[in-house]
């Protein structure tokens, strides 16, 4: 009788151990995952992954469809150099104040795109905010950095906002009315090429890709088991530790924050993210994330709402469909939008 | 008074039989340690070096541009001859969703073998 136990309790604990190997076996089953890194594009990193479980041979085709489309936007953004045979927004800036410009169709869409964007966020999110950015790009790639003078950033204010920018969508021209003022994408542009790029590889019925583009995260379907992927959201305020995490998949999550790209004078650091209504950097929040499905969606409305009180943030998001947003707050505080 | 002491000697055999499972359970399910990771630097997309982080040290990489530091299982990026300085404000990193990046010189160090829950941080 006592051995029969004996021998039922090896038994049970036999089966206990084989389910517990299978268990952790399966664990260890993980998905390859493969990367490619570009620092080419938009000044930052990106970084091509595939979840898919595919080929060595289908991530590299795959990659260099992504990589084509963001060389194309990096080269029609782009402000400071020029290309040969097109003319990009460099092209149109020079331009500003003479003839009208003819550019590509896709450049046409980018800035119809900003000016919808402009809009909705009331101004807060405005490309044509070139001549005040410049003067902050400037101090922070200077050594030592400094603060813009009250004067300058005053007189570069009365060149700027989108009504001088004139764009003809059935001749394809695009011509800046003032001399002084000038377009800057950065707001957007990463966003917007990347979302391009990711909508080629779903058109190809691709799933289990993310692109991260300097902070700028699309994820395209599911990693291959079917799971999503975890985003953790860094606190601003000491980028080692998280302030939140989510559960993403099929959809873009963008961060807007001061604690990346900064300028700093006197040991205070400025967020490089300048309030149109102020000319300064804005420092309602710590960070604002986006994550909807649309990457240049989220890439501006990230800028636009780190720009605007939570108050007025959370009005707007809630007055879009499919929009979540998190703010991080400068005293740590962690608020979300409705369904997040 | 014999089936009692049949019991107790069941109760024996089914208590060490926990134990010895749960002895199993401890090796089999333990997490992989900070030690196992690694970090990992590339040029341009190429892998040139891998480091333990288990194995504290100074590191001059990249033809002399780029110096990482190791200690106590982090990474950080120590000097770097580069106009901003942005890899060397990113501090120290350990887990496998975080990176240095230094893009004027195209290097970039990431985290291998972190069993981090997190995939990306923004």
């Amino acid at each position: 009788m006592l051995k029969r136990t004996g021998f039922h309790i090896l038994s049970i604990l036999v089966i206990l151990l084989c389910a517990v190997l299978l268990a952790s076996c399966r664990k260890e089953d993980k998905i390859e995952v493969r990367s490619k890194t570009l620092y080419s594009y938009f000044d930052t990193v990106t970084f091509i992954y595939s979840y898919a479980n595919d080929s060595e041979e289908t991530f590299s085709a795959n990659a260099k469809i992504i990589e084509d489309i963001l060389r194309d936007y990096h080269k029609m953004l782009d402000i400071y150099n020029q290309y040969d045979g097109m003319n990009n927004l460099c092209t149109v800036n020079m331009n500003a104040g003479k003839d009208p410009i003819k550019v590509d169709r896709r450049l046409i869409d980018v800035l119809l795109f900003s000016k919808k964007l402009c809009e909705i966020t009331e101004g807060k999110m405005d490309i044509m905010m070139g001549s005040v950015l410049s003067l902050w790009h400037d101090a922070r790639l200077s050594d030592p950095q400094y603060l813009p003078s009250d004067e300058a950033l005053a007189e570069a204010s009365l060149h700027m906002g989108f009504g001088l920018l004139e764009i003809d969508e059935d001749n394809l021209t695009v011509r800046i009315t003032d001399p002084e003022a000038s377009i800057d994408v950065g707001a957007i542009g990463k966003g917007y090429a990347t979302e391009a790029a990711a909508k080629a590889l779903e058109e190809r019925g691709v799933s289990g890709y993310v692109i991260n583009s300097g902070g700028n995260l699309r994820c395209i379907g599911n990693k291959a088991d079917g799971s999503k992927w975890v985003a953790g959201i860094k606190d601003p305020s000491n980028p080692d530790l998280l302030s939140a995490k989510l559960q993403i998949s099929d959809c873009a999550c963008v961060t807007s924050g001061g604690y990346e790209r900064y300028l700093q004078v006197d040991g205070k650091r400025y967020s490089h993210l300048i309030d149109k209504a102020t000319l300064r950097p804005a420092s309602f929040h710590g960070s604002v994330s986006v994550i909807t499905h649309d990457s240049a969606l989220a890439d501006a409305l990230a800028t636009g709402l780190f720009c605007m009180s939570y108050e007025d943030g959370l009005a707007l998001v809630r007055s879009l469909d499919d929009v979540q947003c998190i703010w991080i707050e400068n005293d740590g505080t962690v608020r979300r939008s409705d369904e997040i | 008074m014999k089936s009692d002491k049949k019991t107790r000697l069941r109760d024996i055999i089914l208590i060490a039989s926990l134990a010895v499972l749960g002895l199993v359970l401890l090796v089999v399910m333990r997490p992989s340690s900070e030690s196992g990771s690694t970090a990992v630097v590339q040029v341009d997309g190429v892998v040139i070096a891998r480091y333990p982080l288990s194995e504290d040290g100074i590191h001059v990489l990249n033809g002399g541009l780029n110096t990482i530091e190791i200690k106590d299982g982090k990474v950080r990026m120590m000097e770097a001859h580069c106009p901003n300085h942005e890899c060397v404000h990113q501090g120290w990193i350990s887990r496998g969703h975080q990176s240095i990046v230094c893009l004027p010189n195209k290097l970039v160090v990431t985290i291998e073998g972190d069993n981090s829950v997190v995939d990306f941080t923004l």
